[in-house]
């Protein structure tokens, strides 16, 4: 996010201690006390200062009987590893196979066929060759999937595309998919074999309504052809549907439960309430307040940030990182109601450690960057 | 040793099952147990913001029942009291995403790591109660004295009687010694002959229990309150101590405590 702000030692000072593995046989009543103390007074009740959940999984092998071997917790604890270097199901909590639907493990193509709950009728494999049709036109690339098994169909767009070898490389691609009712993963995984072969899925094409819902909820433009009358129906969810610097607009409140979870940034404009989740490969930005769980870059990427206009979130996490609010005595009552509204604040992370700081101090020009 | 598991359950809603359990469980740990203590309520989670461990959750129940992390990696440690943990619920699905299986499964791996395993069920008899009661050893209701807890409760124990062959034992939660000597509140006799069941503990009513719940700080924690010397009570009989029931019967100290 700054790269000149890396040899900022100004910075250490708003951050926070470095977690260092702490002896599990010691006195449990640590975590934030230990740090707030080491900070200078001024510093204490100040909310952007946050620390790391690199703790959480130390004490556990106090419970445990020993048997499976000891928790290194490293300074960051990586969301997606276990602590024996297994690799976990899925790369984080929130794109794992939760909360979709179908799962059974659409992503690869040669996984049984019993993965595509919701593909259209089954036939047999052999009756699928000839259901793609790939045509070259000037605009780009239009594939055309008819019926069969939507994983064997899969596997025969990669056998096709494979034999083009590279004929079609970089074009944009149309993909009509009829009447077939796709979920989100299936679509997922048309996307992945496409972006195999460097083609870019731009645009689909569907008579199915289920299809057009997944194609949105999965950031694809896409577009809805309402049978023989023509009418159609077309959503561009975003500028550039492919990368994460597009953006998805949620306009609202996102209450207790609701988890928002997008491929591209995510801007809500509207609060994000305690017990709501947002995850987003890209950045996160709230236009109201953040005081639910956020975690940007969801697939690894720690240039991601988090900004909010009250910044008040349960918990941060950027790429791997997690950070947790400091363990401040709620205020209720009408005496907490301050004058002044806090300024906006940015996450970001800067060496390993993820960083709160003011916007007005965090931007370009502003006082953490001068003070060098 | 294998521990204990116990599932705090009371048919009606906001009698204070999720505070009770809170503060048992660290009472528990006070006395030296190593406890967990997991939220059964998928969708409507609450333990962990009476226990204050809200923002340190990183992975819930389902993650666990999903196969996604390993059950260790999802406890919560508290960070007042040492040897307790939290499972937390998620937040997001729903009570039909964790089957009674996954939970027996998972409270087979607890009872190895724990002395005690304490589950907060949710409110009503439909599946996520059922996911509670499965794997429990032993059940404890939690009631209010007045008649519509009372009639649930009633219900409840006949359903843990019918299908779950448990005799379980009566936490009576807020209970107001004055409104009981003035003769307009059931007392402690009167609860029991109607559900007849063993009595665990009388928590007495007292509004800085809303305070301290509302903080995340549960109230065993706070010396000046008399509902600690009553949580501790009930830990200690759920450790096998015969401790006697606390006396409500002293005017002096009500009228010490409100000053009037």
């Amino acid at each position: 996010m700054h790269p000149d702000d890396r040899e900022n030692r100004q910075l250490s000072e708003r951050q926070l201690q470095p977690n260092t593995p702490r002896s599990r046989d010691g006195v449990h009543n640590d975590g934030h006390d230990d740090w707030r103390e080491e900070l200078p007074k001024d510093r204490q009740d100040d909310s952007f200062l946050y620390t790391r959940v690199a703790t959480l999984l130390d004490d556990v092998t106090e419970l445990d009987d020993g048997a499976d071997g000891d928790v290194v917790v490293d300074s960051v604890l990586p969301v997606n590893m276990d602590e024996n270097g297994d690799a976990m199901a899925a790369p984080n909590p929130y794109f794992s196979e939760s909360n979709r639907p179908e799962t059974s493990g659409a992503q690869t193509p040669d996984s049984s066929p019993a993965g595509g709950a919701s593909s259209g009728p089954e036939r047999s494999d052999e009756a699928g060759l000839s259901a793609i049709r790939i045509r070259g036109r000037t605009e780009g690339v239009s594939i055309e999937i008819g019926d069969g098994l939507w994983d064997a169909l899969m596997i025969q767009l990669d056998a096709r595309l494979e034999e083009a070898a590279g004929f079609f490389r970089g074009g944009q691609v149309v993909l009509d998919v009829g009447a077939r009712g796709l979920s989100i993963e299936e679509l997922h995984q048309a996307r992945s074999v496409l972006t195999l072969f460097g083609l870019n899925p731009g645009m689909l094409r569907t008579t199915s309504p289920l299809t057009f819902e997944s194609a949105l909820a999965s950031g694809m433009a896409v577009t809805l052809d309402e049978g023989p009358d023509g009418e159609q129906i077309t959503a561009q969810p975003a500028e550039s549907n492919q990368d994460f610097h597009s953006h998805y607009v949620y306009r609202g409140n996102l209450r207790s439960g609701q988890l928002l979870q997008r491929d591209e940034s995510i801007l809500v404009i509207g609060d994000v309430n305690p017990g709501a989740q947002l995850a987003s490969n890209g950045d996160i930005l709230v236009w109201g307040r953040l005081r639910g769980v956020a975690h940007a870059g969801a697939a690894g990427a720690e240039d991601a940030v988090i900004g909010a206009l009250l910044f008040e979130p349960t918990q941060l996490r950027i790429g791997n990182l997690i950070a947790i609010s400091p363990d401040k005595k709620p205020k209720t009552g009408r005496s907490s109601k301050s004058q002044t509204p806090p300024p906006a604040r940015i996450a970001y992370v800067v060496d390993n450690r993820i960083l709160v700081a003011d916007w007005n101090e965090a931007r370009r020009g502003g006082k953490l960057v001068l003070r060098r | 040793m294998a521990g204990t598991i116990i599932t705090a359950t009371s048919g009606k809603g906001g009698v204070g099952k999720t505070t009770t359990v809170a503060n048992i469980a660290v009472a528990l740990a006070l006395l030296g147990k190593r406890v967990v203590t997991v939220d059964a309520d998928i969708g409507l989670r609450n333990l962990d913001l009476v226990l204050g461990l809200e923002n340190r959750i990183i992975y819930d129940l389902v993650d666990v029942a999903e196969g996604r992390v390993r059950l260790r990696q999802a406890l919560v440690p508290d960070t007042r009291v040492g040897s307790l943990f939290l499972l937390a619920a998620a937040q997001t699905r729903d009570k039909s995403d964790v089957s009674p299986e996954q939970m027996m499964d998972i409270c087979r791996q607890l009872r190895e790591m724990a002395d005690y395993v304490l589950i907060d069920s949710p409110a009503g008899i439909e599946h996520g109660f059922q996911n509670a009661i499965a794997p429990a050893d032993e059940v404890m209701i939690v009631t209010t004295s007045d008649v519509s807890a009372l009639r649930d409760a009633d219900k409840v124990i006949y359903l843990l009687e019918r299908d779950w062959r448990r005799q379980p034992g009566l936490v009576l939660n807020r209970y107001n010694p004055r409104l009981v000597r003035n003769g307009s509140m059931r007392d402690v006799d009167d609860v029991l002959d109607i559900l007849a069941i063993d009595l665990l503990g009388v928590v007495p009513e007292d509004e800085q229990i809303v305070v301290t719940t509302d903080r995340g700080e549960p109230a065993v924690l706070n010396k000046r309150l008399r509902t600690r010397q009553a949580y501790l009570n009930i830990a200690h009989r759920i450790t096998g101590n015969n401790v006697p029931l606390m006396r409500f019967e002293k005017p002096g100290f009500w009228q010490r405590l409100f000053g009037r």
